[in-house]
Protein backbone atom coordinates (compact mmCIF):
# COMPACT_ATOMS: atom_id res chain seq x y z
CA UNK A 1 0.00 0.00 0.00
CA UNK A 2 0.86 2.94 -1.24
CA UNK A 3 1.85 5.56 2.20
CA UNK A 4 0.14 8.86 2.39
CA UNK A 5 1.74 11.96 1.05
CA UNK A 6 2.74 14.94 3.48
CA UNK A 7 -0.33 16.82 1.76
CA UNK A 8 -2.56 13.51 2.85
CA UNK A 9 -0.80 13.45 6.36
CA UNK A 10 -2.11 17.30 7.16
CA UNK A 11 -5.92 15.98 6.08
CA UNK A 12 -5.94 15.40 10.17
CA UNK A 13 -5.25 16.90 13.59
CA UNK A 14 -2.01 16.38 13.92
CA UNK A 15 0.79 17.24 16.67
CA UNK A 16 4.60 16.68 16.28
CA UNK A 17 7.31 17.10 18.54
CA UNK A 18 9.64 19.33 17.38
CA UNK A 19 13.15 20.48 18.77
CA UNK A 20 14.00 23.74 20.30
CA UNK A 21 16.35 25.09 22.70
CA UNK A 22 14.54 26.30 25.85
CA UNK A 23 16.16 29.08 28.38
CA UNK A 24 14.73 30.53 30.99
CA UNK A 25 16.15 33.89 32.60
CA UNK A 26 14.69 34.95 36.18
CA UNK A 27 16.16 38.01 38.16
CA UNK A 28 15.78 41.42 37.93
CA UNK A 29 16.16 43.67 34.05
CA UNK A 30 15.62 40.26 32.58
CA UNK A 31 13.49 41.42 29.87
CA UNK A 32 15.53 44.25 29.89
CA UNK A 33 18.70 42.55 28.89
CA UNK A 34 16.92 40.22 26.16
CA UNK A 35 15.09 43.99 24.85
CA UNK A 36 18.56 45.36 24.29
CA UNK A 37 20.46 42.55 22.38
CA UNK A 38 17.52 41.79 20.31
CA UNK A 39 15.40 43.28 17.01
CA UNK A 40 12.27 43.13 18.29
CA UNK A 41 10.91 45.63 21.58
CA UNK A 42 10.13 43.62 24.12
CA UNK A 43 10.69 46.10 27.32
CA UNK A 44 7.10 46.42 27.34
CA UNK A 45 5.59 43.27 27.37
CA UNK A 46 3.24 42.13 30.18
CA UNK A 47 2.58 38.91 31.39
CA UNK A 48 0.83 36.66 28.69
CA UNK A 49 2.75 38.21 25.56
CA UNK A 50 4.43 36.45 23.71
CA UNK A 51 6.73 37.89 20.75
CA UNK A 52 9.31 36.80 17.89
CA UNK A 53 13.01 38.27 17.60
CA UNK A 54 16.35 38.25 16.40
CA UNK A 55 19.49 37.78 17.88
CA UNK A 56 22.04 39.28 15.60
CA UNK A 57 25.70 40.06 15.10
CA UNK A 58 26.74 43.49 14.79
CA UNK A 59 26.60 43.19 11.45
CA UNK A 60 22.91 42.66 10.60
CA UNK A 61 22.88 38.52 10.10
CA UNK A 62 20.77 36.53 12.33
CA UNK A 63 22.34 34.13 14.75
CA UNK A 64 18.73 32.77 16.29
CA UNK A 65 15.61 33.13 16.09
CA UNK A 66 13.53 33.79 20.01
CA UNK A 67 10.54 33.25 20.57
CA UNK A 68 9.90 35.20 23.75
CA UNK A 69 7.73 34.34 26.43
CA UNK A 70 7.01 36.61 29.35
CA UNK A 71 5.93 34.68 32.52
CA UNK A 72 5.02 36.47 35.94
CA UNK A 73 9.00 35.97 37.09
CA UNK A 74 10.62 34.42 34.37
CA UNK A 75 11.56 35.06 30.85
CA UNK A 76 11.33 31.85 28.52
CA UNK A 77 13.30 31.88 25.08
CA UNK A 78 12.92 29.04 23.04
CA UNK A 79 15.37 29.04 20.04
CA UNK A 80 16.80 27.04 17.42
CA UNK A 81 19.01 23.94 18.67
CA UNK A 82 21.40 24.90 16.68
CA UNK A 83 22.15 28.32 17.53
CA UNK A 84 21.85 27.29 20.93
CA UNK A 85 25.48 27.28 22.33
CA UNK A 86 25.82 30.82 19.95
CA UNK A 87 22.78 32.15 21.51
CA UNK A 88 23.99 31.49 25.11
CA UNK A 89 27.07 32.68 25.00
CA UNK A 90 26.23 36.06 23.83
CA UNK A 91 23.91 36.15 26.48
CA UNK A 92 26.07 35.19 29.23
CA UNK A 93 28.15 37.81 28.17
CA UNK A 94 25.68 40.23 28.16
CA UNK A 95 24.76 39.82 31.79
CA UNK A 96 26.25 43.23 33.75
CA UNK A 97 27.77 43.26 37.13
CA UNK A 98 24.49 45.06 37.46
CA UNK A 99 22.19 42.66 36.86
CA UNK A 100 20.61 39.40 38.95
CA UNK A 101 20.02 37.50 36.50
CA UNK A 102 20.21 33.61 36.22
CA UNK A 103 19.99 32.23 33.03
CA UNK A 104 18.54 28.42 33.47
CA UNK A 105 19.00 25.78 30.64
CA UNK A 106 15.68 23.79 29.97
CA UNK A 107 16.10 21.74 27.25
CA UNK A 108 15.91 18.13 28.81
CA UNK A 109 12.43 19.73 30.64
CA UNK A 110 10.93 21.13 28.44
CA UNK A 111 9.31 19.79 25.30
CA UNK A 112 7.85 21.71 22.32
CA UNK A 113 4.74 20.53 20.61
CA UNK A 114 3.49 21.49 17.07
CA UNK A 115 -0.35 21.41 16.69
CA UNK A 116 -1.94 21.73 13.37
CA UNK A 117 -3.75 19.80 10.29
CA UNK A 118 -7.74 19.95 9.06
CA UNK A 119 -9.54 20.54 12.25
CA UNK A 120 -7.16 20.96 14.88
CA UNK A 121 -8.93 23.62 16.05
CA UNK A 122 -11.67 20.38 16.95
CA UNK A 123 -9.07 18.74 19.04
CA UNK A 124 -7.83 21.82 20.83
CA UNK A 125 -11.49 22.58 21.71
CA UNK A 126 -11.80 18.89 22.89
CA UNK A 127 -8.59 19.30 25.58
CA UNK A 128 -10.77 21.81 27.27
CA UNK A 129 -9.02 24.87 25.41
CA UNK A 130 -10.63 27.83 22.93
CA UNK A 131 -8.69 28.41 19.59
CA UNK A 132 -10.24 31.63 19.16
CA UNK A 133 -8.64 32.76 22.81
CA UNK A 134 -5.13 31.66 21.17
CA UNK A 135 -3.37 34.29 19.50
CA UNK A 136 0.57 34.80 18.04
CA UNK A 137 0.96 37.61 20.39
CA UNK A 138 -0.76 36.16 23.72
CA UNK A 139 -0.44 32.77 24.50
CA UNK A 140 -2.48 30.71 26.94
CA UNK A 141 -1.59 28.57 30.29
CA UNK A 142 -3.12 24.65 29.91
CA UNK A 143 -1.95 23.20 33.48
CA UNK A 144 1.79 23.78 33.24
CA UNK A 145 2.73 24.37 29.63
CA UNK A 146 1.70 27.13 27.05
CA UNK A 147 0.35 27.63 23.85
CA UNK A 148 0.05 30.32 21.45
CA UNK A 149 -0.77 30.30 17.82
CA UNK A 150 1.93 30.57 15.10
CA UNK A 151 2.14 30.67 11.34
CA UNK A 152 -0.06 28.43 9.46
CA UNK A 153 1.66 24.96 8.43
CA UNK A 154 0.18 24.05 4.50
CA UNK A 155 -2.40 26.95 5.16
CA UNK A 156 -3.61 25.05 8.20
CA UNK A 157 -3.80 26.66 11.69
CA UNK A 158 -0.75 26.07 13.96
CA UNK A 159 0.11 25.93 17.46
CA UNK A 160 2.85 26.21 19.56
CA UNK A 161 2.88 24.55 23.02
CA UNK A 162 5.50 24.09 25.49
CA UNK A 163 5.62 22.61 28.67
CA UNK A 164 7.44 19.99 31.17
CA UNK A 165 7.75 16.68 29.69
CA UNK A 166 5.12 15.13 31.85
CA UNK A 167 2.72 17.50 31.15
CA UNK A 168 2.80 17.31 27.21
CA UNK A 169 2.94 13.89 27.41
CA UNK A 170 -0.59 14.14 28.86
CA UNK A 171 -1.56 16.44 26.37
CA UNK A 172 -0.85 14.33 23.67
CA UNK A 173 -2.46 11.69 24.93
CA UNK A 174 -5.36 13.74 25.63
CA UNK A 175 -5.46 15.23 22.00
CA UNK A 176 -5.42 11.73 20.73
CA UNK A 177 -8.73 11.06 22.03
CA UNK A 178 -9.92 14.05 20.17
CA UNK A 179 -8.96 12.71 16.87
CA UNK A 180 -5.04 13.83 16.74
CA UNK A 181 -2.28 12.07 15.33
CA UNK A 182 1.28 11.59 15.96
CA UNK A 183 3.49 12.20 13.83
CA UNK A 184 7.43 12.12 13.19
CA UNK A 185 9.57 14.69 13.47
CA UNK A 186 10.79 14.18 10.15
CA UNK A 187 7.75 15.24 9.07
CA UNK A 188 8.82 19.09 10.31
CA UNK A 189 11.12 19.55 8.04
CA UNK A 190 9.03 18.93 5.15
CA UNK A 191 6.04 20.89 6.26
CA UNK A 192 8.70 23.74 7.74
CA UNK A 193 9.67 24.60 4.14
CA UNK A 194 6.70 24.16 2.54
CA UNK A 195 5.24 26.81 4.57
CA UNK A 196 8.36 29.15 4.78
CA UNK A 197 9.21 28.47 8.22
CA UNK A 198 12.31 29.43 9.09
CA UNK A 199 14.77 27.01 10.63
CA UNK A 200 18.45 25.97 10.93
CA UNK A 201 19.31 26.40 7.42
CA UNK A 202 18.41 30.10 7.28
CA UNK A 203 19.66 30.99 10.82
CA UNK A 204 23.28 30.13 10.31
CA UNK A 205 24.70 33.49 11.23
CA UNK A 206 24.81 34.69 7.40
CA UNK A 207 21.63 35.60 6.74
CA UNK A 208 19.68 39.21 7.40
CA UNK A 209 16.34 38.64 8.79
CA UNK A 210 14.64 41.51 6.10
CA UNK A 211 15.99 38.96 3.58
CA UNK A 212 14.40 36.35 5.16
CA UNK A 213 11.06 37.45 4.80
CA UNK A 214 10.90 38.51 8.80
CA UNK A 215 10.67 41.92 8.68
CA UNK A 216 7.62 41.88 11.02
CA UNK A 217 10.70 41.09 13.97
CA UNK A 218 12.41 43.62 13.43
CA UNK A 219 11.97 47.05 15.35
CA UNK A 220 13.49 50.14 14.02
CA UNK A 221 11.62 52.47 16.54
CA UNK A 222 12.75 50.58 19.99
CA UNK A 223 16.72 52.66 19.60
CA UNK A 224 19.97 50.75 19.28
CA UNK A 225 21.24 46.77 19.45
CA UNK A 226 23.20 44.93 17.62
CA UNK A 227 23.06 45.11 14.03
CA UNK A 228 20.25 47.66 13.90
CA UNK A 229 22.82 50.15 11.81
CA UNK A 230 22.71 47.80 9.18
CA UNK A 231 18.79 47.06 9.32
CA UNK A 232 18.40 50.87 9.59
CA UNK A 233 20.37 51.23 6.27
CA UNK A 234 18.77 48.33 4.15
CA UNK A 235 15.29 49.83 5.16
CA UNK A 236 15.92 52.88 3.68
CA UNK A 237 16.79 51.40 0.98
CA UNK A 238 13.88 49.68 0.59
CA UNK A 239 15.35 47.18 -1.97
CA UNK A 240 16.80 43.84 -0.97
CA UNK A 241 19.97 42.21 -2.87
CA UNK A 242 18.69 38.90 -2.54
CA UNK A 243 15.05 37.52 -0.69
CA UNK A 244 14.33 34.39 0.64
CA UNK A 245 11.83 32.00 -2.03
CA UNK A 246 10.38 28.50 -1.85
CA UNK A 247 11.35 25.98 -4.51
CA UNK A 248 10.90 22.72 -5.86
CA UNK A 249 13.33 20.14 -7.88
CA UNK A 250 13.14 16.79 -8.95
CA UNK A 251 16.97 16.82 -9.50
CA UNK A 252 19.64 16.19 -7.50
CA UNK A 253 21.02 19.28 -5.60
CA UNK A 254 22.56 20.07 -2.02
CA UNK A 255 22.36 22.63 0.61
CA UNK A 256 25.45 25.57 -0.34
CA UNK A 257 25.39 28.49 -3.31
CA UNK A 258 25.00 26.92 -7.25
CA UNK A 259 25.16 29.26 -10.35
CA UNK A 260 22.73 29.39 -12.59
CA UNK A 261 23.56 29.29 -16.58
CA UNK A 262 22.35 32.85 -17.29
CA UNK A 263 24.76 34.31 -14.47
CA UNK A 264 22.31 34.19 -11.56
CA UNK A 265 23.21 32.26 -8.02
CA UNK A 266 20.92 30.61 -5.71
CA UNK A 267 22.00 30.32 -1.88
CA UNK A 268 20.32 27.33 -1.09
CA UNK A 269 19.34 27.30 2.67
CA UNK A 270 16.97 24.16 3.13
CA UNK A 271 16.64 20.89 1.29
CA UNK A 272 14.32 18.31 2.21
CA UNK A 273 13.66 15.00 0.67
CA UNK A 274 9.83 13.50 0.16
CA UNK A 275 8.76 10.92 2.23
CA UNK A 276 6.02 10.74 0.22
CA UNK A 277 6.61 7.70 -2.65
CA UNK A 278 4.35 9.12 -5.52
CA UNK A 279 6.83 11.81 -6.05
CA UNK A 280 10.46 12.83 -6.21
CA UNK A 281 9.80 16.37 -6.14
CA UNK A 282 11.98 17.90 -3.55
CA UNK A 283 11.44 20.98 -1.80
CA UNK A 284 13.39 23.86 -0.42
CA UNK A 285 14.16 27.39 0.54
CA UNK A 286 17.15 29.54 -0.68
CA UNK A 287 17.82 33.05 -1.66
CA UNK A 288 18.01 34.30 -4.84
CA UNK A 289 18.03 38.33 -6.32
CA UNK A 290 14.43 39.22 -5.95
CA UNK A 291 13.87 39.25 -10.28
CA UNK A 292 14.06 35.45 -10.14
CA UNK A 293 10.98 35.41 -8.07
CA UNK A 294 8.51 32.66 -10.02
CA UNK A 295 11.15 31.58 -13.08
CA UNK A 296 12.62 28.61 -13.65
CA UNK A 297 16.30 28.28 -12.77
CA UNK A 298 19.24 26.09 -15.03
CA UNK A 299 21.69 25.09 -12.92
CA UNK A 300 25.37 24.70 -13.87
CA UNK A 301 24.90 21.09 -13.48
CA UNK A 302 21.82 20.66 -15.36
CA UNK A 303 19.96 20.94 -12.42
CA UNK A 304 16.46 22.41 -12.80
CA UNK A 305 15.00 24.61 -9.77
CA UNK A 306 11.31 25.97 -10.31
CA UNK A 307 10.52 29.12 -8.05
CA UNK A 308 6.81 29.92 -7.23
CA UNK A 309 5.58 33.04 -7.55
CA UNK A 310 4.66 35.33 -4.93
CA UNK B 1 -10.77 37.21 36.40
CA UNK B 2 -7.42 37.72 37.32
CA UNK B 3 -4.77 34.90 35.06
CA UNK B 4 -2.00 33.72 37.29
CA UNK B 5 0.56 33.06 35.25
CA UNK B 6 2.60 30.04 36.78
CA UNK B 7 6.69 30.38 36.33
CA UNK B 8 7.46 27.56 34.14
CA UNK B 9 9.92 26.46 36.59
CA UNK B 10 8.90 24.10 39.43
CA UNK B 11 9.21 20.26 37.87
CA UNK B 12 13.05 20.84 38.68
CA UNK B 13 14.93 18.99 35.81
CA UNK B 14 16.49 22.61 34.95
CA UNK B 15 20.39 22.78 34.54
CA UNK B 16 22.26 25.93 35.13
CA UNK B 17 25.19 27.21 31.97
CA UNK B 18 28.37 26.27 32.70
CA UNK B 19 29.96 29.45 34.38
CA UNK B 20 32.37 31.14 32.03
CA UNK B 21 35.30 32.17 33.17
CA UNK B 22 36.07 35.60 32.90
CA UNK B 23 39.38 36.88 31.82
CA UNK B 24 40.57 39.47 34.22
CA UNK B 25 43.50 42.30 33.12
CA UNK B 26 44.27 45.22 35.48
CA UNK B 27 42.48 48.36 33.99
CA UNK B 28 44.66 51.68 32.94
CA UNK B 29 43.13 54.42 31.55
CA UNK B 30 44.03 57.29 29.80
CA UNK B 31 42.36 60.28 30.39
CA UNK B 32 42.99 63.76 28.80
CA UNK B 33 42.68 67.23 31.12
CA UNK B 34 39.08 68.49 29.66
CA UNK B 35 38.10 65.30 31.03
CA UNK B 36 39.84 65.33 34.48
CA UNK B 37 38.61 68.75 34.94
CA UNK B 38 34.73 67.72 33.74
CA UNK B 39 35.37 64.59 36.08
CA UNK B 40 36.12 66.79 39.57
CA UNK B 41 33.31 69.21 38.65
CA UNK B 42 30.73 65.97 38.10
CA UNK B 43 32.00 64.78 41.55
CA UNK B 44 31.32 68.11 43.47
CA UNK B 45 31.63 67.66 47.01
CA UNK B 46 31.37 63.77 46.79
CA UNK B 47 35.01 62.82 45.94
CA UNK B 48 35.63 61.32 49.21
CA UNK B 49 32.78 59.00 49.28
CA UNK B 50 32.03 58.88 45.67
CA UNK B 51 33.67 56.84 42.50
CA UNK B 52 32.90 57.67 38.51
CA UNK B 53 31.96 53.88 38.01
CA UNK B 54 32.62 53.26 33.67
CA UNK B 55 30.51 50.07 32.41
CA UNK B 56 30.43 48.05 29.45
CA UNK B 57 26.49 46.97 28.78
CA UNK B 58 25.52 44.35 26.65
CA UNK B 59 23.96 46.26 23.77
CA UNK B 60 23.87 49.34 21.29
CA UNK B 61 24.89 48.72 17.37
CA UNK B 62 27.97 47.04 18.04
CA UNK B 63 27.56 44.65 20.96
CA UNK B 64 28.28 46.89 24.32
CA UNK B 65 27.19 50.31 24.74
CA UNK B 66 29.38 52.52 27.89
CA UNK B 67 28.09 54.06 30.60
CA UNK B 68 29.23 56.38 33.80
CA UNK B 69 27.55 56.71 36.90
CA UNK B 70 28.94 58.18 39.71
CA UNK B 71 28.00 55.88 42.89
CA UNK B 72 28.59 55.54 46.50
CA UNK B 73 31.99 53.56 46.00
CA UNK B 74 31.20 50.04 45.46
CA UNK B 75 33.29 47.74 47.83
CA UNK B 76 34.58 44.45 46.72
CA UNK B 77 37.39 42.49 45.48
CA UNK B 78 35.68 42.47 41.70
CA UNK B 79 36.39 46.37 41.61
CA UNK B 80 39.17 48.07 40.56
CA UNK B 81 39.81 51.85 41.19
CA UNK B 82 42.08 54.16 39.21
CA UNK B 83 42.46 57.62 40.93
CA UNK B 84 43.07 60.47 38.88
CA UNK B 85 43.27 63.73 40.54
CA UNK B 86 41.58 62.44 43.49
CA UNK B 87 38.79 61.13 41.53
CA UNK B 88 38.06 57.45 42.12
CA UNK B 89 37.42 55.96 38.56
CA UNK B 90 36.47 52.29 39.46
CA UNK B 91 36.12 49.46 36.24
CA UNK B 92 34.07 45.90 37.65
CA UNK B 93 36.74 43.21 36.75
CA UNK B 94 34.29 41.39 34.38
CA UNK B 95 34.57 44.83 32.00
CA UNK B 96 38.31 44.96 32.52
CA UNK B 97 38.99 43.61 29.33
CA UNK B 98 36.56 45.34 27.42
CA UNK B 99 37.75 49.19 29.14
CA UNK B 100 41.61 48.61 29.84
CA UNK B 101 43.16 51.29 27.94
CA UNK B 102 40.72 53.45 26.66
CA UNK B 103 41.12 56.95 26.56
CA UNK B 104 38.28 59.34 28.14
CA UNK B 105 38.17 63.04 26.71
CA UNK B 106 35.41 65.89 27.23
CA UNK B 107 34.34 67.74 24.53
CA UNK B 108 32.52 71.06 25.70
CA UNK B 109 29.39 71.21 22.97
CA UNK B 110 26.02 71.71 22.73
CA UNK B 111 25.52 68.62 20.06
CA UNK B 112 27.31 65.72 20.88
CA UNK B 113 29.55 67.27 23.54
CA UNK B 114 30.16 65.41 27.03
CA UNK B 115 32.73 62.54 27.71
CA UNK B 116 33.81 60.64 24.79
CA UNK B 117 35.25 56.77 25.04
CA UNK B 118 38.20 56.11 22.62
CA UNK B 119 38.81 51.86 22.49
CA UNK B 120 41.21 50.57 21.08
CA UNK B 121 39.94 47.15 21.93
CA UNK B 122 37.04 47.73 19.58
CA UNK B 123 36.88 46.49 16.59
CA UNK B 124 34.03 48.78 15.71
CA UNK B 125 32.11 51.53 17.05
CA UNK B 126 28.05 52.78 15.83
CA UNK B 127 27.87 56.46 14.51
CA UNK B 128 26.70 57.94 17.69
CA UNK B 129 30.52 56.68 19.45
CA UNK B 130 28.36 55.15 22.38
CA UNK B 131 28.85 51.76 21.35
CA UNK B 132 31.47 49.34 20.30
CA UNK B 133 32.39 45.78 20.07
Amino acid sequence: MTPPSEQEMLGRPVHIRIELSSTVLEGKGALNLVHRITTQKLDDMQEGAVRNTFICDSVGRAIDYLSVWKLSDQILLSGLPTSSNSFRNILQKAVSWKDEIEIMIGDSSLVNLILTGRHIERSIIGIGLDPDDISGTNYSQFGTAYIRRTKPVLNHSAFHLIGPASAVEEIEGKLQENGATSLDISFWDYFRVQSGILGAGEIDGTNIPFELDAAEDISLTKGCYPGQEIHARMESRGKLARIMTKFSTNDNLVVGTHKTVSGGRIKITSLTSPTDSKTETKHGLGLVKPELIGKQLEMLDGSILTLPKP
Amino acid sequence: MVMVIMGILGGGGFSLPVAEAIEIVEVDLVVTEAAKIAMQTAMGDDLSTHALVISADAGGCSGYMYDMQIIPRPLGDEWQTVTIDNVAVMVHNRDSVLLNGIQIDFRDSLLGGGFQIGNPNADRACGCGKSFG
